[in-house]
């Protein structure tokens, strides 16, 4: 069962549980920080335990204090031997030489003072495994095991199948999942949980598992994640601590100019720099927000052109930058050395990095629950406020950000996606299980359901991967040799097969994909930059596109080489990746329908100065925020008067507009706030629909506010045929048959075959990447297409539906829409397009880096509907 | 209309577009009792047709079935370099053939070179496939030449076993003249009016207006000196082709293409199993400037 601690214990209480020589050491902090309160007690007791609070409120030490006293307790009684008692997880390296250095110090004082008191006790011994480790280290932690352990999930899965070390894991007491918020979202998290499961049944009983996480939500889901299932199908026990929301928070959300829509682009970027500059000055140390790695080389530009800070006091830290650059950011913040850095995503998690009293957000953090854990990075001290000031510099940006703020005082947060029935994790777990030795398959099949993201997996599922892996797929019978396992299916029975396995398998491990990259040179050889495979396969020659902040037009490309010629103030005619940009929370989008509808009233009913003022208040906007947004539910409601539409957009009411462009092009627009996520599962099904009713191509833009269906032609003139031609019953089908010659399949594609070893990173040892050269994942598809059931593409398919897109809560709202919660409501076909529809308008016409172009096209638009509006009052 | 996945409807868009194409494109429809529906037979040039949708050439005056780039073993080469896929292929090879060997009921068969893929000592998957190839070939009555290819390296004694003739490195027959094509074209009889060749695995690259491009497998067709040029798609689900659309032409693989002739005034044929053959005008007309 999974219960919330309700219980708060004293510091003496505590301390009465300890280890006497580890308590003294304890008592020398003044307090014990709420998490420590509430779950050390458990820890002790040996139950599994999730944490969820904020960075800097002594989550850490609360997971470690008592395993440390019971090491020392052991070490006392002479019972400590030479073997790993406790293993600590963290997706991040430089997390884990940070908790490597916060636990030597400690431990050595508590020797010390042991020593002091003539207490004889042996070495507690820490070391880190990961990637990095060297042979000769792990040798010497093979001769003398370290107590505990600090790892990688990757790192934590190769040590299960190595055959000497494995044995030193049969002690193990507890586990530790650090950054659980992080891991539970992808495939890493999904490899981590059998992994823990594959441990459990090494250790042969359980072990305590403790999750460590920032702010999440639901809190019962995670745990499940952390402490997996019982054989009967129930969660496993686990008590929660939920001390989310112990710091207090101070957030405002801020305008640089009055009127968004009409303030010249870059009246608006130099305000902005301006407003950074004044916060920076006036704060110690600022640590800015701006999503995407293009904006945070342009904002450090721009800051130290206008000479903010001394030169070596600013400094942007992204995911693109070498390791070491990262290393002296990270490294001069703690050192506080630093005025202001300007990241991407990067500095959001992970490491202590010292004192910062601001942290400001260009733009939208996407989630609430992303917007406090990056307002969590300040006000390190958990008595110190943590201050966060969010920048809107477009008009659904801005609404987002007084949204997100005002349910962050509501204590909202939004809800965690965990992936599910991941076959290509599953894959690789099944080589190294079958390394350890010969397993039954129903014991295998068990042991697997044990992990929350298998709980439900179909047996068939599980069969259908044993029998790739065993080359059951080849046509003919003499090629079953060639499987990387062998598998009975009468016996019921599989096991390794090949020499090679064990290297295939520790050199191979691990979820994240290589991204291939293509070397990227002038006709003359001038060597230009890197693009991803995908981009290249994207170009055709002629294409212009833009690399390195300037336009290129694409020639040809020899495998991995593309050959380029600059083309100077030429528009690009492909946008540049989408990747980097972060999805809006279904659950915020919702909020947002909320506030639509709730916004459409009081612009209706109410005077502008109350509206204005519940702005301020509700909402922390500052005057000119409040201003900017009251502007765009006036010009939204003028325009629905002028076409005579009655009912308002709110997340029950999903708008479409019928517009006809200037080129004649019909636009149905969908009005729904409901992420990139689901929308792009709406918008492709419904494209895909049309495409067959009307036999053309369909154009689709996609956004988080909603998206277009553009057809060459006026041709639909009955809205409603398309809308009932996708439903929550025929909605998974349709997409599949929509994505299935996508680059983005082909992609995702590629990246399954890796994780399920089809297609190896690394082969004897070398890495491989002639493969890529010469094979594109097309004919990869083309030939495992016919397979029914091939557990490769079968997850491609789930992980692009479901984790890539929201196939699941697209299903969800268009059963609502059938029982009638939710309703579509077609406006008239008229020449423009709503206020509302302005920003997704423009999103297809034009690319990310050009937002001044954007910005100036946004306002000739708005102007032209105004125009036409005051035009229809005075008639 | 044909009901055509949506990708083809690009194709479809080709067809709007060039008008030209109506024209140069000769229909025989005839019916077939075996499938129950109309096939479209696409003649070539005189007497050459594509046989159904697929990757081969039917000779009517000489009643030849010509395919080309088998890449037998590829599955195995590829195993060498970390990329393990089911062995399938084979099957799909061989079953293309008997679809086209059931279409056009030929006297004989010719590959134009590269039966099997590695250039070394044939490898296990390369004996057990090339030996049930040619022992169903020849089971079936028909005459098998292969013309060499660079990848047919220690073949000579398969092929003798099974009665199969090597031809290196050009085949005369009547008024064709067969080649692989990794070599330059010497000098051809008089009597040769078409030159028939492999090599390049042709494909083309075609992107809808979302952005998504797909590749098709295609048929060259063009001139040499009075001679009527047809370079084969790769039988080989394996090999999905070079694009041609998208590569220069010094840059081509067979040096008959990329120094003898000119590329761009050759004709493309395009085919899709069970969507169709459909015929573009020249590549240079193909190459997309913006």
């Amino acid at each position: 069962m999974i219960i919330k601690a309700t219980r708060s214990y004293t510091k003496e209480e505590v301390l009465k549980l300890l280890d006497p020589v580890v308590a003294e050491w304890f008592s020398r902090f003044p307090d014990i920080t709420p998490p420590q309160r509430y779950a050390i007690v458990h820890i002790y007791e040996g139950k599994n335990v999730l944490i969820a609070s904020p960075t800097g409120s002594g989550k850490t030490l609360a997971a470690f204090i008592s395993i440390i006293s019971e090491l020392f307790k052991m070490a006392r009684s002479g019972e400590l031997q030479d073997s790993v008692y406790c293993v600590y997880v963290s997706p991040l390296r430089s997390l884990n030489y940070d908790i490597y250095k916060n636990l030597k110090k400690p431990l050595e004082e508590i020797q010390e003072l042991a020593k002091a008191k003539g207490v004889n006790v042996g070495e507690i011994r820490v070391a880190v495994r990961t990637g990095d480790t060297t042979q000769s280290e792990r040798a010497s932690m093979l001769r003398r095991p370290p107590h505990i352990l600090i790892t990688t999930p990757e790192s934590l899965a190769i040590i299960l199948c190595a055959p000497k070390f494995r044995q030193k894991l049969k002690t193990v007491k507890w586990v530790i999942v650090d950054e659980i918020h992080e891991l539970c979202s992808s495939k890493r998290g999904v490899h981590l949980t059998l992994s823990l499961e594959r441990l459990q049944e090494l250790v042969g009983r359980p072990f305590v598992r403790i999750g460590l996480s920032a702010t999440i939500h639901p809190l019962e889901i995670v745990a499940q994640f952390l402490v997996g299932y019982s054989d009967d199908g129930t969660p496993r026990d686990c008590v929660v601590v939920d001390t989310r929301f112990v710091k207090a928070i101070d957030l405002k959300v801020v305008c640089p100019v009055d009127d968004l829509i009409h303030a010249p682009a870059s009246i608006t970027t130099s305000r902005m720099y301006n407003l950074l500059k004044r916060l920076i000055r006036s704060h110690t140390t600022t640590l800015v927000f701006t999503n995407t790695r293009s904006g945070t080389e342009r904002v450090v530009y721009h800051l130290s052109k206008l000479k903010v800070v001394d030169g070596d006091e600013l400094a942007a830290h992204h995911s693109s930058l070498s390791r070491e650059i990262r290393r002296s950011v990270e490294d001069r913040l703690k050192e506080g050395k630093m005025k202001a850095v300007v990241c991407s995503t990067s500095l959001e998690l992970g490491i202590d990095i010292g004192y910062i009293d601001l942290v400001a957000q260009i733009g939208s953090p996407k989630s609430i629950s992303r917007c406090l854990q990056r307002v969590g990075r300040s006000g390190h001290a958990l008595d110190k406020v943590s201050k966060g000031i969010l920048i809107g510099m477009e008009m659904d940006d801005l609404v987002e950000d007084a949204v997100m703020v005002s349910e962050a005082y509501k204590g909202r947060l939004d809800r965690v996606y965990i992936p599910e029935n991941c076959l290509d994790v599953l894959a690789q777990h099944i080589v190294g299980m079958a390394l350890e030795k010969k397993w039954s398959v129903k014991e295998a099949y068990k042991l697997v359901k044990r992990s929350y993201c298998y709980r439900n997996l179909p047996y068939e599922s599980f069969q259908s991967v044993l029998k790739y892996l065993s080359g059951w797929y080849s046509t003919l019978e003499v090629y079953k040799v060639y499987g990387k396992i062998w598998y009975d299916d009468e016996e019921e029975v599989f096991g390794r097969r090949g020499p090679l396995l064990r290297l295939i398998y520790s050199t191979n491990v691990g979820t994240i994909p290589d991204e291939v990259a293509v070397k990227v040179f002038t006709l003359d050889g001038r060597w230009v930059g890197l693009i991803e495979e995908e981009f290249l396969e994207r170009l055709s020659p002629g294409d212009v596109f833009i690399l390195g902040g300037k336009p290129y037009e694409f020639r040809y490309s020899i495998g991995l080489k593309a050959y380029v010629t600059p083309k100077e103030g030429v528009k690009p005619t492909v946008p540049s990746w989408f990747s980097e940009m972060l999805p809006l929370s279904f659950d915020l989008g919702e909020a947002i329908g909320k506030f639509r509808e709730e916004m459409f009233q009081l612009v209706e009913k109410e005077p502008k100065t109350k509206t204005l003022k519940y702005l301020m208040e509700e909402y922390k906007c500052d005057k000119r925020a409040a201003n900017s947004i009251y502007t765009y539910f006036t010009s939204m409601l003028s325009f629905l008067k002028m076409l005579r539409v009655e009912v308002r957009p709110s997340n029950n009411v999903i708008l479409i507009e019928d517009y006809i462009d200037p080129e004649s092009r019909q636009n149905i627009i969908f009005h729904c706030v409901f992420g990139r996520r689901v929308n792009d599962a709406l918008s492709r099904a419904y494209a895909y629909a049309l495409m067959k009713m009307l036999g053309v191509n369909v154009a689709v833009t996609v956004g988080d506010t909603g998206f277009i269906l553009t057809l060459p032609r006026r041709m639909l003139h009955n809205v409603e045929l398309l809308l009932s031609a996708v439903n929550s019953s025929n909605l998974r089908e349709t997409l599949r048959k929509a994505v299935k010659y996508t680059e983005m399949v082909r992609r995702r594609f590629r990246h399954c075959a890796t994780r399920a070893f089809m297609i190896l990173r690394n082969y004897k040892g070398k890495e491989v990447k002639v493969s890529r050269q010469i094979f594109n994942a097309q004919v990869l598809m083309d030939v495992v297409e016919d397979i029914e059931n091939f557990p490769v593409l079968e997850e491609t398919y789930r992980e692009v539906l479901e984790d890539l897109m929201d196939v699941k809560t697209a299903e969800e709202v268009l059963r609502e829409v059938e029982l009638g919660l939710r309703r579509f409501y077609v406006m008239p076909t008229y020449d423009l397009p709503s206020p509302f529809a302005h920003g997704l308008v423009l999103q297809g016409l034009s690319d990310v880096v050009l937002m001044d172009d954007r910005r100036v096209l946004m306002q000739r638009l708005y102007d032209q509907v105004m125009e036409r509006i005051q035009r229809a009052n005075i008639m | 209309m044909l009901d055509l996945p949506p990708y083809l409807l690009e194709l479809h868009d080709y067809f709007n577009i060039c008008s030209l194409m109506h024209n140069s494109i000769e229909y025989i429809y005839f019916y077939s009792w075996l499938r129950g529906c109309f096939i479209v037979c696409f003649v070539v040039s005189k007497s050459i047709e594509v046989v159904s949708d697929l990757p081969g050439l039917y000779l009517r005056d000489r009643g030849v079935l010509v395919i080309t780039d088998l890449h037998i073993g590829y599955e195995q080469a590829l195993q060498k370099q970390g990329v393990y896929i089911p062995r399938s292929t084979y099957v799909k090879t061989k079953q293309m053939i008997y679809e086209m060997i059931e279409e056009v009921k030929p006297e004989s068969i010719i590959v134009l070179g590269d039966v099997k893929h590695e250039f070394g000592v044939p490898s296990s998957q390369e004996w057990i496939e090339v030996k049930d190839l040619l022992t169903w070939l020849s089971s079936n009555n028909l005459k098998i030449h292969v013309v060499r290819g660079n990848h047919d390296n220690y073949i000579i004694a398969m092929l003798k076993k099974y009665g199969a003739e090597l031809h290196d490195p050009i085949m005369i027959e009547d008024r064709y003249a067969m080649v692989h094509g990794h070599k330059p074209l010497e000098e051809v009889p008089k009597s040769v009016e078409v030159l028939l060749m492999g090599h390049e695995h042709p494909a083309i690259a075609i992107k809808d207006n979302l952005g998504v491009k797909r590749k098709f497998k295609c048929f060259l067709k063009g001139v040499l000196n009075n001679v009527t040029v047809i370079v084969l798609p790769a039988l080989s689900p394996l090999a999905s082709g070079s694009t041609i659309n998208e590569t220069p032409q010094s840059l081509l693989l067979s040096p008959i293409l990329r120094d003898q002739v000119e590329v761009d005034s050759f004709k493309l044929i395009i085919i899709e199993p069970k969507a169709g053959v459909y015929e573009l005008p020249e590549l240079s007309k193909l190459k997309f400037t913006p």
